[in-house]
């Protein structure tokens, strides 16, 4: 909940008590309902960025080779630091009380903990066949994050473990550590602290690393499809006590699976199209089997429209991939508004009207030399959109005058 | 933010595991520095004239360059070689350096005056196979910088498992202060 509609809920709700509609009792009652929103703390975040620049300053004297100093000495120096950066860490953070001041000393320990690594490996004239170095330090980082709950803490861990896992694929061919690490070092907090900032942090990380990853192993369109049906099965078949669980799980699941859509729809070669194709499938029939059983309303599944393996047919001679993954595209966009608007659910009315624009401007781009074609189907979709758009007005226009007609009985 | 009592705990755990991490991997580097069996290389050195003021050198070493018609090797093409894939490397001491003796991709047997270490491949044309040590790269020590280059030399140390660490650099003949 953001801090402006806490406000305004807070006002309302003491405004009820006043006319006497509730009790002071039931006041306080609707009140302990919503917890004051988190705000930012400016102090906190100037402390950790203050750590995060005293931390680059550390990499680079150690980068511009100190070698004044013989070899024992600088280790020792670098030692001395981490351990002098936590313990006034924990000093200010638990006896003196001041939390910001206390996380940023604590994130500046992580700082030189990478400082020490990376000293190391100049020390010895080490080139890493691998990124480990990146992933031992984000694992001192998430230790760290874990421990204190900093969001700030957290998100560093997240990019340095980004960093390893697109260097791991990128330099090193390696593609599969990323994953247990993700799952080890970023997933406690991300359970922790289920908070919409948190939780978009950890599964950018996640997404933009294996786009990345896609890329570098050749594994095409049908692995972002698969990553982005995953994602959202994982938004529909487990019930998340937290809302916004739901929310950024759909937003990335959604985002993955239409960027995947889009390079197919493109032209992009579909390698392992079928054993992918079946993997999604699988995806798809466990979410529909789920609502089945649970009776819930077939409507919720609407967003999995984006993931109806049309890429299966990519090496069918003949077969129009383009057309039928576009088409599919918009009818998904649309279904999604549609859903959205009958359920009020406003997330899902942003989400289908931003996909449809997308759409469009998909198609725009891929039809754009075959001006017939183009025409025919802005126009058709144009005429299905008013037919739409007629339908919603309508219905709302009877749900007005049915409730206008029982006011008046 | 969990207990004090838990937290200071927690925090001790962490701290030590970072400090004693730090401490291992120097104390490894510093153990084969000292016991490893020594090789001397030679480098191609295609750099500057003068070593840089600051920064690190790329050393490209003689046994980089491995051409399988001269040498023993399970290897029969190198299009089979994937790229970043891990090698076997037999050195054997010619003269004053060691030089490519075998090339193979599963782990061989070695007589006592080779050595064995491990590589990884770089890129191959049709019969040359091109590889990666881990020890190219040298930070140019003050004592080196603006230094004229004739020749470089470079000492190596290698582990049992084949691991390499650079050792001693030695430009035109004279040892350079690490």
């Amino acid at each position: 909940m953001n801090r402006g509609y806490y406000e305004q809920l807070r006002r309302e709700v003491k405004n009820w008590r006043d006319e006497r509609l509730i009790t002071a009792d039931q006041c306080e009652a609707i009140l302990a309902r919503y917890p004051a929103p988190r705000s930012v703390n400016v102090a906190s975040l100037i402390y950790l960025f203050a750590a995060l620049l005293a931390g680059l300053g550390v990499i680079l004297l150690v980068a511009a080779n100190w070698a004044a100093l013989p070899q024992l000495m600088r280790f020792a120096l670098i030692q001395v630091l981490v351990v002098a950066s936590y313990a006034a860490g924990y000093h200010v953070l638990v006896r003196r009380g001041n939390q910001p001041l206390g996380n940023g000393l604590l994130f500046l320990g992580t700082m030189c903990f990478g400082a020490g690594i990376l000293l190391i490996g100049q020390m010895f004239h080490i080139i890493y066949y691998d990124a480990r170095g990146f992933l031992y330090w984000s694992a001192a980082t998430a230790a760290i994050a874990l421990l204190t709950g900093s969001r700030f803490i957290f998100t560093a861990a997240a990019v340095q473990l980004s960093i390893y896992g697109i260097a791991a694929a990128t330099r090193y061919h390696e593609f599969i550590t990323f994953y247990p690490a993700f799952l080890l070092l970023l997933i406690p907090f991300m359970l922790r602290q289920p908070l919409v900032s948190v939780l978009a942090t950890g599964l950018s990380g996640l997404t933009i690393t294996t786009l990345v990853i896609v890329a570098a192993s050749g594994a095409g369109p049908g692995a972002i499809i698969l990553y982005g049906a995953l994602l959202l099965a994982l938004a529909h078949l487990i019930p998340w006590r937290v809302r916004s669980v739901n929310t950024v799980l759909t937003t990335f699941g959604t985002a993955a699976g239409f960027m995947g859509a889009v390079a197919a729809a493109s032209g992009a070669t579909v390698p392992g199209a079928a054993a992918y194709a079946a993997a999604v499938t699988a995806v798809l029939v466990l979410a529909v089997s789920r609502y089945w059983r649970k009776r819930e309303q077939m409507t919720g599944l609407a967003p999995f429209l984006l993931f109806v393996p049309y890429f299966a047919f990519a090496d069918v001679r003949g077969f129009p991939l383009d057309y039928i993954s576009l088409i599919g595209l918009g009818i998904f966009s649309v279904a999604v508004m549609l859903t959205g608007a009958r359920r009020g659910v406003l997330f899902h009315v942003n989400l289908g009207s931003c996909y449809l624009l997308l759409t469009i401007l998909t198609t725009y781009v891929h039809l754009a030399r075959e001006f017939l074609s183009a025409a025919v189907l802005f126009l058709s979709s144009g005429v299905v959109l008013f037919i739409i758009g007629w339908l919603i007005d309508r219905s709302r226009r009877r749900l007005i005058s049915t409730q206008h007609g029982e006011a008046r009985r | 933010m969990t207990a004090p009592r838990q937290f200071k705990l927690l925090l001790v755990l962490i701290v030590t595991a970072q400090v004693l991490f730090l401490t291992l991997v120097f104390a490894l580097r510093m153990l084969l520095l000292a016991t490893g069996e020594p090789a001397l290389l030679t480098v191609d050195w295609h750099g500057p004239r003068q070593l840089p003021r600051a920064g690190y050198v790329r050393l490209s070493y003689d046994v980089a360059r491995v051409e399988l018609a001269r040498i023993e090797t399970d290897i029969g093409d190198p299009g089979e070689l994937q790229g970043r894939q891990m090698v076997y490397v037999v050195w054997e001491r010619a003269d004053r350096y060691h030089e490519v003796a075998g090339l193979f991709r599963d782990r061989p047997r070695v007589r006592e005056d080779q050595l064995l270490v491990r590589a990884r491949v770089s890129w191959h044309s049709r019969d040359t196979v091109f590889l990666e040590y881990g020890v190219e790269r040298y930070y140019v020590p003050p004592s080196a910088r603006e230094l004229t280059v004739d020749t470089i030399e470079a000492e190596v140390r290698v582990s049992p498992r084949g691991d390499l660490l650079l050792g001693r650099v030695y430009v035109n003949g004279q040892e350079l202060w690490q």
